[in-house]
Protein backbone atom coordinates (compact mmCIF):
# COMPACT_ATOMS: atom_id res chain seq x y z
CA UNK A 1 0.00 0.00 0.00
CA UNK A 2 2.85 2.35 0.90
CA UNK A 3 4.52 1.55 -2.42
CA UNK A 4 1.28 2.21 -4.29
CA UNK A 5 0.96 5.56 -2.53
CA UNK A 6 4.54 6.48 -3.44
CA UNK A 7 3.92 5.60 -7.09
CA UNK A 8 0.71 7.62 -7.01
CA UNK A 9 2.69 10.58 -5.64
CA UNK A 10 5.20 10.31 -8.48
CA UNK A 11 2.49 9.98 -11.12
CA UNK A 12 0.92 13.16 -9.75
CA UNK A 13 4.32 14.84 -9.83
CA UNK A 14 4.65 13.96 -13.52
CA UNK A 15 1.35 15.68 -14.27
CA UNK A 16 1.84 18.70 -12.07
CA UNK A 17 5.42 19.32 -13.19
CA UNK A 18 4.11 20.36 -16.62
CA UNK A 19 4.59 24.12 -16.57
CA UNK A 20 2.30 24.62 -19.54
CA UNK A 21 -0.50 23.05 -17.52
CA UNK A 22 -0.08 25.47 -14.65
CA UNK A 23 0.05 28.36 -17.11
CA UNK A 24 -3.20 27.16 -18.75
CA UNK A 25 -4.91 26.65 -15.40
CA UNK A 26 -3.87 30.15 -14.36
CA UNK A 27 -5.13 31.67 -17.63
CA UNK A 28 -8.43 29.81 -17.31
CA UNK A 29 -8.88 30.89 -13.71
CA UNK A 30 -8.16 34.50 -14.67
CA UNK A 31 -10.57 34.22 -17.60
CA UNK A 32 -13.27 32.87 -15.27
CA UNK A 33 -12.65 35.78 -12.93
CA UNK A 34 -12.62 38.22 -15.85
CA UNK A 35 -15.92 36.95 -17.24
CA UNK A 36 -17.40 36.95 -13.74
CA UNK A 37 -16.45 40.49 -12.85
CA UNK A 38 -17.16 42.07 -16.23
CA UNK A 39 -20.78 42.99 -15.30
CA UNK A 40 -19.44 45.04 -12.37
CA UNK A 41 -17.80 47.37 -14.85
CA UNK A 42 -21.20 48.30 -16.30
CA UNK A 43 -22.34 51.77 -15.21
CA UNK A 44 -25.80 50.66 -14.05
CA UNK A 45 -24.59 47.53 -12.24
CA UNK A 46 -25.32 48.83 -8.73
CA UNK A 47 -28.72 50.22 -9.73
CA UNK A 48 -29.68 46.94 -11.43
CA UNK A 49 -28.81 44.89 -8.36
CA UNK A 50 -30.69 47.29 -6.10
CA UNK A 51 -33.79 47.12 -8.32
CA UNK A 52 -33.71 43.32 -8.41
CA UNK A 53 -33.42 43.19 -4.65
CA UNK A 54 -36.44 45.50 -4.37
CA UNK A 55 -38.38 43.17 -6.65
CA UNK A 56 -37.32 40.15 -4.61
CA UNK A 57 -40.15 38.39 -2.76
CA UNK A 58 -42.82 39.23 -5.36
CA UNK A 59 -44.95 36.65 -7.16
CA UNK A 60 -45.13 36.81 -10.94
CA UNK A 61 -48.88 37.35 -10.85
CA UNK A 62 -51.44 39.75 -12.28
CA UNK A 63 -50.36 42.53 -9.92
CA UNK A 64 -46.71 42.34 -10.98
CA UNK A 65 -47.60 41.87 -14.66
CA UNK A 66 -49.77 44.99 -14.53
CA UNK A 67 -46.89 46.97 -13.08
CA UNK A 68 -44.65 45.63 -15.78
CA UNK A 69 -46.98 46.37 -18.67
CA UNK A 70 -48.39 49.65 -17.40
CA UNK A 71 -45.20 51.52 -18.02
CA UNK A 72 -43.80 51.06 -14.57
CA UNK A 73 -40.89 49.03 -15.86
CA UNK A 74 -38.03 49.39 -13.45
CA UNK A 75 -34.43 48.38 -13.88
CA UNK A 76 -34.92 45.03 -12.10
CA UNK A 77 -37.91 44.13 -14.23
CA UNK A 78 -35.59 42.82 -16.93
CA UNK A 79 -35.73 39.40 -15.34
CA UNK A 80 -39.55 39.48 -15.56
CA UNK A 81 -39.35 40.57 -19.19
CA UNK A 82 -37.02 37.66 -19.94
CA UNK A 83 -39.38 35.25 -18.21
CA UNK A 84 -42.31 36.46 -20.34
CA UNK A 85 -40.22 36.45 -23.53
CA UNK A 86 -38.93 32.91 -23.04
CA UNK A 87 -42.32 31.63 -21.87
CA UNK A 88 -44.07 33.02 -24.96
CA UNK A 89 -41.10 32.33 -27.26
CA UNK A 90 -41.54 35.87 -28.62
CA UNK A 91 -39.31 38.90 -28.50
CA UNK A 92 -42.22 41.32 -28.90
CA UNK A 93 -45.40 40.80 -26.92
CA UNK A 94 -48.57 42.55 -25.86
CA UNK A 95 -49.93 42.87 -22.35
CA UNK A 96 -50.77 39.47 -20.96
CA UNK A 97 -52.45 38.27 -17.79
CA UNK A 98 -51.13 35.72 -15.34
CA UNK A 99 -53.41 32.85 -16.38
CA UNK A 100 -52.68 33.22 -20.10
CA UNK A 101 -48.96 33.60 -19.49
CA UNK A 102 -48.69 30.39 -17.45
CA UNK A 103 -50.89 28.48 -19.92
CA UNK A 104 -48.89 29.77 -22.87
CA UNK A 105 -45.68 28.66 -21.18
CA UNK A 106 -46.94 25.08 -20.94
CA UNK A 107 -48.43 24.98 -24.42
CA UNK A 108 -45.17 26.32 -25.88
CA UNK A 109 -43.23 23.68 -23.99
CA UNK A 110 -45.57 21.01 -25.42
CA UNK A 111 -45.14 22.50 -28.91
CA UNK A 112 -41.35 22.16 -28.50
CA UNK A 113 -41.82 18.49 -27.64
CA UNK A 114 -43.88 18.04 -30.78
CA UNK A 115 -41.16 19.70 -32.86
CA UNK A 116 -38.73 17.15 -31.43
CA UNK A 117 -41.10 14.34 -32.56
CA UNK A 118 -41.73 13.28 -28.99
CA UNK A 119 -44.65 11.02 -28.27
CA UNK A 120 -47.54 11.11 -25.82
CA UNK A 121 -45.54 9.21 -23.23
CA UNK A 122 -43.06 12.03 -22.92
CA UNK A 123 -45.72 14.75 -22.85
CA UNK A 124 -47.60 12.85 -20.14
CA UNK A 125 -44.43 12.46 -18.09
CA UNK A 126 -43.66 16.17 -18.23
CA UNK A 127 -47.23 17.26 -17.54
CA UNK A 128 -47.16 15.06 -14.43
CA UNK A 129 -43.91 16.72 -13.38
CA UNK A 130 -45.35 20.15 -14.09
CA UNK A 131 -48.16 19.47 -11.59
CA UNK A 132 -45.53 19.51 -8.81
CA UNK A 133 -44.33 22.98 -9.81
CA UNK A 134 -45.82 25.64 -7.53
CA UNK A 135 -47.39 28.66 -9.24
CA UNK A 136 -47.38 31.58 -9.51
CA UNK A 137 -43.61 31.76 -9.38
CA UNK A 138 -42.09 33.66 -6.52
CA UNK A 139 -39.21 35.80 -7.70
CA UNK A 140 -36.34 36.08 -5.26
CA UNK A 141 -33.10 37.87 -5.93
CA UNK A 142 -30.93 35.02 -7.31
CA UNK A 143 -28.14 36.65 -9.29
CA UNK A 144 -25.40 34.57 -7.60
CA UNK A 145 -26.98 31.41 -9.03
CA UNK A 146 -28.15 32.84 -12.35
CA UNK A 147 -24.62 34.07 -13.10
CA UNK A 148 -23.43 30.47 -12.79
CA UNK A 149 -25.43 29.42 -15.84
CA UNK A 150 -23.98 32.28 -17.85
CA UNK A 151 -20.46 30.77 -17.82
CA UNK A 152 -20.80 27.10 -16.96
CA UNK A 153 -20.45 25.95 -20.58
CA UNK A 154 -17.12 27.81 -20.75
CA UNK A 155 -15.94 25.95 -17.64
CA UNK A 156 -16.91 22.75 -19.42
CA UNK A 157 -14.67 23.59 -22.39
CA UNK A 158 -11.83 24.60 -20.08
CA UNK A 159 -12.03 21.27 -18.28
CA UNK A 160 -11.83 19.39 -21.54
CA UNK A 161 -8.67 21.23 -22.53
CA UNK A 162 -7.07 20.88 -19.09
CA UNK A 163 -7.76 17.15 -18.90
CA UNK A 164 -6.51 16.60 -22.44
CA UNK A 165 -3.28 18.42 -21.57
CA UNK A 166 -2.74 16.76 -18.20
CA UNK A 167 -3.98 13.22 -18.71
CA UNK A 168 -3.32 12.95 -22.45
CA UNK A 169 0.31 12.10 -21.72
CA UNK A 170 -0.36 9.58 -19.00
CA UNK A 171 0.49 6.60 -21.24
CA UNK A 172 1.78 8.40 -24.33
CA UNK A 173 4.66 10.07 -22.49
CA UNK A 174 5.97 6.68 -21.38
CA UNK A 175 6.56 5.86 -25.01
CA UNK A 176 7.80 9.32 -25.93
CA UNK A 177 10.32 9.30 -23.08
CA UNK A 178 11.31 5.68 -23.71
CA UNK A 179 10.20 4.65 -20.24
CA UNK A 180 7.85 1.93 -21.50
CA UNK A 181 10.85 -0.39 -22.01
CA UNK A 182 11.81 -0.05 -18.41
CA UNK A 183 8.36 -0.12 -16.85
CA UNK A 184 7.31 -3.27 -18.66
CA UNK A 185 10.42 -5.15 -17.50
CA UNK A 186 9.71 -4.47 -13.83
CA UNK A 187 7.73 -6.83 -11.58
CA UNK A 188 5.03 -4.34 -10.60
CA UNK A 189 5.32 -2.56 -13.97
CA UNK A 190 2.13 -2.85 -15.95
CA UNK A 191 0.17 -4.63 -13.27
CA UNK A 192 0.04 -1.98 -10.60
CA UNK A 193 0.89 1.08 -12.62
CA UNK A 194 -2.24 1.00 -14.76
CA UNK A 195 -4.57 1.38 -11.81
CA UNK A 196 -2.36 4.06 -10.28
CA UNK A 197 -2.26 6.02 -13.54
CA UNK A 198 -6.04 5.88 -13.81
CA UNK A 199 -6.37 7.02 -10.22
CA UNK A 200 -3.96 9.87 -10.95
CA UNK A 201 -6.06 10.90 -13.97
CA UNK A 202 -9.20 10.88 -11.85
CA UNK A 203 -7.45 12.90 -9.14
CA UNK A 204 -6.46 15.56 -11.66
CA UNK A 205 -9.97 15.71 -13.12
CA UNK A 206 -11.45 16.19 -9.65
CA UNK A 207 -8.81 18.77 -8.77
CA UNK A 208 -9.33 20.81 -11.95
CA UNK A 209 -13.12 20.52 -11.67
CA UNK A 210 -13.12 21.71 -8.07
CA UNK A 211 -10.63 24.53 -8.71
CA UNK A 212 -12.65 26.00 -11.57
CA UNK A 213 -16.02 25.54 -9.87
CA UNK A 214 -14.68 26.95 -6.64
CA UNK A 215 -13.25 29.99 -8.43
CA UNK A 216 -16.58 30.52 -10.14
CA UNK A 217 -18.63 30.08 -6.95
CA UNK A 218 -16.41 32.28 -4.81
CA UNK A 219 -16.55 34.95 -7.46
CA UNK A 220 -20.29 34.81 -8.06
CA UNK A 221 -21.27 34.67 -4.41
CA UNK A 222 -18.84 37.38 -3.38
CA UNK A 223 -20.23 39.70 -6.07
CA UNK A 224 -23.93 38.84 -5.84
CA UNK A 225 -24.40 37.11 -2.46
CA UNK A 226 -25.97 33.78 -1.58
CA UNK A 227 -29.62 34.87 -1.63
CA UNK A 228 -32.17 33.20 -3.86
CA UNK A 229 -31.36 29.51 -3.49
CA UNK A 230 -35.08 28.67 -3.46
CA UNK A 231 -36.09 30.74 -6.49
CA UNK A 232 -37.99 28.50 -8.94
CA UNK A 233 -35.72 27.70 -11.87
CA UNK A 234 -38.64 28.37 -14.24
CA UNK A 235 -38.10 32.12 -13.81
CA UNK A 236 -34.72 31.73 -15.53
CA UNK A 237 -35.54 28.67 -17.65
CA UNK A 238 -39.30 28.73 -18.36
CA UNK A 239 -38.94 25.55 -20.43
CA UNK A 240 -38.08 23.53 -17.35
CA UNK A 241 -41.01 21.43 -16.13
CA UNK A 242 -39.42 20.04 -12.97
CA UNK A 243 -40.00 21.20 -9.43
CA UNK A 244 -36.51 22.58 -8.94
CA UNK A 245 -35.07 25.69 -7.37
CA UNK A 246 -32.23 27.54 -9.05
CA UNK A 247 -29.93 26.59 -6.16
CA UNK A 248 -30.72 22.91 -6.66
CA UNK A 249 -30.17 23.29 -10.39
CA UNK A 250 -26.73 24.80 -9.75
CA UNK A 251 -25.84 21.92 -7.43
CA UNK A 252 -27.01 19.36 -10.02
CA UNK A 253 -24.98 21.07 -12.72
CA UNK A 254 -21.90 21.25 -10.49
CA UNK A 255 -22.16 17.52 -9.75
CA UNK A 256 -22.52 16.89 -13.45
CA UNK A 257 -19.47 19.02 -14.23
CA UNK A 258 -17.38 16.96 -11.80
CA UNK A 259 -18.55 13.72 -13.48
CA UNK A 260 -17.84 15.25 -16.90
CA UNK A 261 -14.36 16.24 -15.79
CA UNK A 262 -13.70 12.61 -14.79
CA UNK A 263 -15.13 11.49 -18.14
CA UNK A 264 -12.79 13.86 -19.99
CA UNK A 265 -9.82 12.48 -18.08
CA UNK A 266 -10.80 8.91 -18.93
CA UNK A 267 -11.28 9.80 -22.60
CA UNK A 268 -7.81 11.40 -22.50
CA UNK A 269 -6.34 8.30 -20.81
CA UNK A 270 -7.97 6.03 -23.39
CA UNK A 271 -6.75 8.14 -26.31
CA UNK A 272 -3.31 8.34 -24.71
CA UNK A 273 -3.23 4.54 -24.71
CA UNK A 274 -4.61 4.26 -28.25
CA UNK A 275 -2.68 7.05 -29.99
CA UNK A 276 0.54 7.02 -27.92
CA UNK A 277 0.97 10.68 -28.71
CA UNK A 278 0.19 13.46 -26.24
CA UNK A 279 -0.27 16.21 -28.85
CA UNK A 280 -2.58 13.98 -30.89
CA UNK A 281 -4.76 13.33 -27.82
CA UNK A 282 -5.16 17.06 -27.19
CA UNK A 283 -5.92 17.71 -30.86
CA UNK A 284 -8.52 14.93 -31.11
CA UNK A 285 -10.27 16.12 -27.97
CA UNK A 286 -10.34 19.76 -29.04
CA UNK A 287 -11.67 18.80 -32.50
CA UNK A 288 -14.29 16.66 -30.72
CA UNK A 289 -15.24 19.68 -28.64
CA UNK A 290 -15.79 21.85 -31.72
CA UNK A 291 -17.80 19.12 -33.42
CA UNK A 292 -20.02 18.71 -30.38
CA UNK A 293 -20.97 22.39 -30.67
CA UNK A 294 -22.83 21.62 -33.90
CA UNK A 295 -26.54 21.36 -33.28
CA UNK A 296 -27.96 18.29 -34.99
CA UNK A 297 -31.63 18.48 -36.04
CA UNK A 298 -34.09 16.21 -34.25
CA UNK A 299 -35.11 14.54 -37.52
CA UNK A 300 -31.82 12.61 -37.35
CA UNK A 301 -33.46 10.52 -34.63
CA UNK A 302 -31.17 8.39 -32.49
CA UNK A 303 -28.05 10.24 -33.69
CA UNK A 304 -29.39 13.58 -32.51
CA UNK A 305 -30.60 11.84 -29.36
CA UNK A 306 -27.06 10.68 -28.55
CA UNK A 307 -25.56 13.95 -29.76
CA UNK A 308 -27.57 15.95 -27.23
CA UNK A 309 -26.12 13.83 -24.46
CA UNK A 310 -22.49 14.64 -25.32
CA UNK A 311 -20.87 16.77 -22.61
CA UNK A 312 -20.03 19.57 -25.06
CA UNK A 313 -23.70 19.85 -26.02
CA UNK A 314 -25.35 19.00 -22.75
CA UNK A 315 -23.79 21.39 -20.26
CA UNK A 316 -25.79 24.58 -19.91
CA UNK A 317 -29.11 25.85 -18.62
CA UNK A 318 -30.82 24.27 -21.65
CA UNK A 319 -30.25 20.79 -20.24
CA UNK A 320 -33.04 21.53 -17.73
CA UNK A 321 -35.45 21.86 -20.64
CA UNK A 322 -34.52 18.68 -22.53
CA UNK A 323 -37.78 16.83 -22.97
CA UNK A 324 -36.60 13.63 -24.55
CA UNK A 325 -36.82 10.65 -22.23
CA UNK A 326 -35.07 7.32 -22.05
CA UNK A 327 -37.32 4.34 -21.56
CA UNK A 328 -35.65 1.55 -19.57
CA UNK A 329 -37.16 -1.32 -17.56
CA UNK A 330 -40.67 0.02 -18.06
CA UNK A 331 -39.76 3.43 -16.65
CA UNK A 332 -39.05 6.82 -18.15
CA UNK A 333 -35.85 8.64 -17.20
CA UNK A 334 -35.15 12.23 -18.16
CA UNK A 335 -31.75 13.34 -19.42
CA UNK A 336 -30.69 14.76 -16.07
CA UNK A 337 -31.23 11.35 -14.51
CA UNK A 338 -29.80 9.26 -17.34
CA UNK A 339 -26.83 11.30 -18.50
CA UNK A 340 -24.74 11.06 -15.29
CA UNK A 341 -25.27 7.28 -15.25
CA UNK A 342 -24.28 7.06 -18.93
CA UNK A 343 -21.15 9.17 -18.28
CA UNK A 344 -20.11 6.98 -15.34
CA UNK A 345 -20.73 3.83 -17.41
CA UNK A 346 -18.66 5.34 -20.23
CA UNK A 347 -15.82 6.04 -17.76
CA UNK A 348 -15.85 2.42 -16.57
CA UNK A 349 -15.96 1.11 -20.15
CA UNK A 350 -13.03 3.34 -21.17
CA UNK A 351 -11.00 2.14 -18.17
CA UNK A 352 -11.51 -1.49 -19.20
CA UNK A 353 -10.85 -0.95 -22.89
CA UNK A 354 -7.66 1.02 -22.18
CA UNK A 355 -6.58 -1.70 -19.72
CA UNK A 356 -6.89 -4.27 -22.46
CA UNK A 357 -4.76 -2.07 -24.73
CA UNK A 358 -2.16 -1.64 -21.98
CA UNK A 359 -2.02 -5.39 -21.31
CA UNK A 360 -1.48 -6.15 -24.99
CA UNK A 361 0.86 -3.25 -25.62
CA UNK A 362 4.31 -4.23 -26.82
CA UNK A 363 7.28 -1.94 -27.02
CA UNK A 364 8.30 -1.17 -30.57
CA UNK A 365 10.76 1.19 -32.21
CA UNK A 366 13.90 2.36 -30.48
CA UNK B 1 22.95 -20.07 -12.02
CA UNK B 2 22.00 -20.01 -15.68
CA UNK B 3 19.82 -18.16 -18.13
CA UNK B 4 18.54 -20.33 -20.94
CA UNK B 5 17.37 -18.85 -24.23
CA UNK B 6 15.72 -21.64 -26.17
CA UNK B 7 14.87 -21.36 -29.88
CA UNK B 8 13.55 -17.81 -29.51
CA UNK B 9 12.04 -16.14 -32.58
CA UNK B 10 10.27 -12.86 -33.09
CA UNK B 11 8.42 -12.07 -36.26
CA UNK B 12 6.88 -8.71 -37.24
CA UNK B 13 4.51 -9.07 -40.18
CA UNK B 14 6.97 -9.85 -42.99
CA UNK B 15 10.20 -9.47 -41.03
CA UNK B 16 11.90 -12.00 -38.80
CA UNK B 17 13.80 -9.90 -36.26
CA UNK B 18 15.09 -12.84 -34.21
CA UNK B 19 15.38 -16.25 -35.78
CA UNK B 20 15.52 -19.40 -33.60
CA UNK B 21 18.17 -18.13 -31.23
CA UNK B 22 19.45 -20.47 -28.51
CA UNK B 23 22.17 -20.09 -25.92
CA UNK B 24 22.75 -20.51 -22.21
CA UNK B 25 24.46 -17.87 -20.09
CA UNK B 26 26.36 -18.39 -16.85
CA UNK B 27 27.88 -15.91 -14.39
CA UNK B 28 30.12 -13.42 -16.17
CA UNK B 29 29.92 -10.77 -18.86
CA UNK B 30 28.62 -11.82 -22.25
CA UNK B 31 28.91 -9.36 -25.07
CA UNK B 32 26.31 -9.25 -27.80
CA UNK B 33 27.71 -7.72 -30.96
CA UNK B 34 26.00 -6.93 -34.20
CA UNK B 35 25.38 -4.20 -36.71
CA UNK B 36 22.34 -1.95 -36.40
CA UNK B 37 19.23 -3.95 -37.26
CA UNK B 38 20.83 -7.30 -36.48
CA UNK B 39 18.13 -8.04 -33.88
CA UNK B 40 20.11 -7.32 -30.70
CA UNK B 41 17.59 -4.95 -29.13
CA UNK B 42 14.66 -7.25 -29.97
CA UNK B 43 16.46 -10.20 -28.40
CA UNK B 44 17.31 -8.20 -25.28
CA UNK B 45 13.72 -6.99 -25.00
CA UNK B 46 12.54 -10.58 -25.10
CA UNK B 47 15.03 -11.52 -22.38
CA UNK B 48 13.91 -8.47 -20.39
CA UNK B 49 10.30 -9.58 -20.81
CA UNK B 50 9.31 -6.36 -22.54
CA UNK B 51 8.43 -8.28 -25.71
CA UNK B 52 6.82 -11.67 -26.03
CA UNK B 53 8.63 -14.01 -28.41
CA UNK B 54 6.66 -15.38 -31.36
CA UNK B 55 8.07 -18.77 -30.39
CA UNK B 56 10.62 -20.21 -28.02
CA UNK B 57 11.27 -19.44 -24.38
CA UNK B 58 13.59 -17.74 -21.94
CA UNK B 59 14.09 -19.10 -18.43
CA UNK B 60 16.26 -18.36 -15.43
CA UNK B 61 16.75 -21.32 -13.08
CA UNK B 62 13.52 -22.84 -14.44
CA UNK B 63 11.61 -19.58 -13.94
CA UNK B 64 9.87 -18.66 -17.19
CA UNK B 65 10.53 -15.09 -18.33
CA UNK B 66 6.80 -14.39 -18.37
CA UNK B 67 6.61 -14.91 -14.61
CA UNK B 68 6.75 -12.14 -12.05
CA UNK B 69 9.45 -14.03 -10.09
CA UNK B 70 11.70 -13.93 -13.15
CA UNK B 71 11.42 -10.14 -13.27
CA UNK B 72 12.52 -9.95 -9.63
CA UNK B 73 15.91 -11.26 -10.75
CA UNK B 74 16.15 -8.92 -13.70
CA UNK B 75 17.89 -5.55 -14.06
CA UNK B 76 17.48 -3.89 -17.43
CA UNK B 77 18.95 -0.78 -19.00
CA UNK B 78 17.13 -0.19 -22.28
CA UNK B 79 18.68 1.51 -25.26
CA UNK B 80 17.92 5.25 -25.56
CA UNK B 81 15.86 5.13 -22.48
CA UNK B 82 14.44 8.44 -21.41
CA UNK B 83 13.81 10.03 -18.07
CA UNK B 84 11.32 12.35 -16.52
CA UNK B 85 13.35 15.56 -16.79
CA UNK B 86 11.57 17.26 -13.89
CA UNK B 87 12.49 14.43 -11.52
CA UNK B 88 15.70 14.57 -9.54
CA UNK B 89 18.02 11.56 -9.78
CA UNK B 90 16.86 10.59 -6.30
CA UNK B 91 13.17 10.88 -7.25
CA UNK B 92 13.76 8.79 -10.33
CA UNK B 93 15.47 5.99 -8.42
CA UNK B 94 12.77 6.09 -5.75
CA UNK B 95 10.12 5.88 -8.48
CA UNK B 96 11.77 2.86 -10.12
CA UNK B 97 12.30 1.26 -6.70
CA UNK B 98 8.54 1.60 -6.08
CA UNK B 99 7.82 0.00 -9.45
CA UNK B 100 10.12 -2.84 -8.44
CA UNK B 101 8.13 -3.24 -5.24
CA UNK B 102 10.98 -2.26 -2.90
CA UNK B 103 9.87 -0.85 0.45
CA UNK B 104 10.75 2.80 1.03
CA UNK B 105 13.28 2.31 3.85
CA UNK B 106 15.07 -0.52 2.04
CA UNK B 107 14.97 1.49 -1.18
CA UNK B 108 16.54 4.54 0.48
CA UNK B 109 19.45 2.47 1.78
CA UNK B 110 19.96 0.75 -1.56
CA UNK B 111 19.75 4.04 -3.47
CA UNK B 112 22.47 5.55 -1.28
CA UNK B 113 24.74 2.57 -2.00
CA UNK B 114 24.10 2.81 -5.72
CA UNK B 115 24.54 6.57 -5.91
CA UNK B 116 27.98 6.03 -4.38
CA UNK B 117 28.72 3.22 -6.81
CA UNK B 118 27.83 5.28 -9.87
CA UNK B 119 29.34 8.44 -8.42
CA UNK B 120 26.17 10.53 -8.49
CA UNK B 121 25.89 11.26 -4.75
CA UNK B 122 26.58 14.97 -5.09
CA UNK B 123 24.00 15.57 -7.81
CA UNK B 124 21.31 13.18 -6.57
CA UNK B 125 18.93 16.00 -5.72
CA UNK B 126 19.47 17.88 -8.97
CA UNK B 127 16.91 17.58 -11.77
CA UNK B 128 17.78 14.98 -14.39
CA UNK B 129 17.49 17.58 -17.13
CA UNK B 130 20.71 19.12 -15.76
CA UNK B 131 22.64 15.82 -16.08
CA UNK B 132 25.18 15.09 -18.81
CA UNK B 133 24.76 12.04 -21.08
CA UNK B 134 27.24 10.09 -18.97
CA UNK B 135 25.47 10.95 -15.72
CA UNK B 136 22.17 9.81 -17.21
CA UNK B 137 23.69 6.50 -18.27
CA UNK B 138 25.12 6.00 -14.79
CA UNK B 139 21.70 6.73 -13.36
CA UNK B 140 20.35 4.14 -15.79
CA UNK B 141 22.79 1.56 -14.45
CA UNK B 142 21.81 2.45 -10.88
CA UNK B 143 18.11 1.86 -11.58
CA UNK B 144 18.91 -1.50 -13.17
CA UNK B 145 20.75 -2.59 -10.02
CA UNK B 146 18.13 -1.44 -7.50
CA UNK B 147 16.67 -4.89 -6.91
CA UNK B 148 20.09 -6.62 -6.70
CA UNK B 149 19.41 -8.49 -9.93
CA UNK B 150 21.03 -11.75 -10.95
CA UNK B 151 20.47 -11.10 -14.66
CA UNK B 152 21.67 -7.71 -15.86
CA UNK B 153 20.73 -6.78 -19.41
CA UNK B 154 22.39 -3.67 -20.80
CA UNK B 155 21.45 -2.43 -24.25
CA UNK B 156 24.11 -0.12 -25.73
CA UNK B 157 25.02 1.29 -22.32
CA UNK B 158 28.08 3.16 -23.55
CA UNK B 159 26.38 5.00 -26.41
CA UNK B 160 27.12 8.69 -26.17
CA UNK B 161 29.75 8.37 -23.44
CA UNK B 162 33.21 9.85 -23.66
CA UNK B 163 36.36 7.74 -23.38
CA UNK B 164 36.78 8.32 -19.64
CA UNK B 165 33.14 7.51 -18.87
CA UNK B 166 33.35 4.40 -21.02
CA UNK B 167 36.39 3.15 -19.13
CA UNK B 168 34.60 3.70 -15.81
CA UNK B 169 31.62 1.84 -17.18
CA UNK B 170 33.71 -1.13 -18.24
CA UNK B 171 35.17 -1.42 -14.75
CA UNK B 172 31.72 -1.37 -13.23
CA UNK B 173 30.44 -4.02 -15.63
CA UNK B 174 33.48 -6.19 -14.93
CA UNK B 175 32.72 -6.06 -11.19
CA UNK B 176 29.05 -6.89 -11.76
CA UNK B 177 29.98 -9.87 -13.91
CA UNK B 178 31.79 -11.54 -11.00
CA UNK B 179 28.54 -12.37 -9.25
CA UNK B 180 25.87 -12.03 -11.93
CA UNK B 181 24.90 -12.87 -15.45
CA UNK B 182 25.60 -9.72 -17.47
CA UNK B 183 24.47 -9.50 -21.06
CA UNK B 184 25.82 -6.42 -22.76
CA UNK B 185 24.81 -5.37 -26.23
CA UNK B 186 26.88 -3.01 -28.30
CA UNK B 187 28.11 -2.37 -31.79
CA UNK B 188 31.41 -0.99 -30.45
CA UNK B 189 33.95 -3.80 -30.39
CA UNK B 190 36.40 -2.11 -28.02
CA UNK B 191 33.76 -2.07 -25.27
CA UNK B 192 33.89 -5.83 -25.15
CA UNK B 193 37.53 -6.67 -25.77
CA UNK B 194 38.63 -6.06 -22.19
CA UNK B 195 35.51 -6.97 -20.30
CA UNK B 196 33.62 -9.81 -21.98
CA UNK B 197 34.10 -13.44 -20.96
CA UNK B 198 32.11 -14.55 -23.95
CA UNK B 199 31.03 -13.01 -27.23
CA UNK B 200 27.83 -13.59 -29.20
CA UNK B 201 27.60 -12.06 -32.66
CA UNK B 202 24.23 -11.53 -34.27
CA UNK B 203 23.49 -11.12 -37.94
CA UNK B 204 20.05 -11.00 -39.55
CA UNK B 205 18.38 -12.28 -36.41
CA UNK B 206 20.68 -15.23 -35.87
CA UNK B 207 23.68 -15.93 -33.66
CA UNK B 208 26.53 -16.38 -36.11
CA UNK B 209 29.32 -16.58 -33.55
CA UNK B 210 29.43 -17.80 -29.95
CA UNK B 211 32.84 -17.95 -28.27
CA UNK B 212 35.50 -16.19 -26.24
CA UNK B 213 37.52 -14.55 -28.96
CA UNK B 214 38.22 -15.10 -32.62
CA UNK B 215 41.84 -16.04 -33.11
CA UNK B 216 42.69 -13.38 -30.56
CA UNK B 217 41.43 -10.62 -32.81
CA UNK B 218 37.77 -9.90 -32.28
CA UNK B 219 37.96 -6.55 -33.96
CA UNK B 220 39.40 -7.95 -37.18
CA UNK B 221 36.82 -10.71 -37.31
CA UNK B 222 33.99 -8.30 -36.64
CA UNK B 223 35.16 -5.76 -39.17
CA UNK B 224 35.46 -8.44 -41.81
CA UNK B 225 31.97 -9.63 -41.06
CA UNK B 226 30.13 -6.32 -40.81
CA UNK B 227 32.41 -3.54 -41.83
CA UNK B 228 31.71 -2.09 -38.36
CA UNK B 229 33.83 0.29 -36.32
CA UNK B 230 36.12 -0.16 -33.41
CA UNK B 231 35.05 3.06 -31.76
Amino acid sequence: MKIAFLLYKYELKKIFSQKVLWATLLIFTLLTIGVGISPILSSNFEAGIKAKKELSGRYIDDVLLSEYFDGNKKEGFGVIGDFIRFSLRKNEFEKIDEKTLYEERISNNLADMKKDNLGGGEAGYWLDKEKEVKKPFLYQYDEGYAAFFGVIYVINYMLLILNAMAVGGIFADEKAKGMDNLIFSIPLGKKKLYGIKILTGITFSLFSGFVLLLSLNILNFSIYGFEGYNTPIQIRIPGCMMDLSIGEAVLIMEGLIIIISVLYSMVAAFLSMALKNHAAVTSVMVVGLFLSMINLPSKLGVISHIWKMLPGTFVGSWSFAQYRLIYVFGKYFNYLQAVPVIYIAACIALIFVAKRGYDNYEVTGK
Amino acid sequence: MQLKVDRVSKQYKNKIAVDRVSFTLQKGVTGLLGANGAGKTTLLRIIANVLKPTSGSVAFENLDSQSEEYRNYLGYLPQDFGYYPEFSGLDFLMYVASLKGIEKTIAKRRINELLKLVNLEDVAKNKIKTYSGGMKQRLGIAQALLNKPKIIVLDEPTAGLDVKERARFRDMIHELGKENIVLLSTHIVSDLEKVADRILIMKEGQIVYDGKDVDGDLEKFYLEMFGGTKE
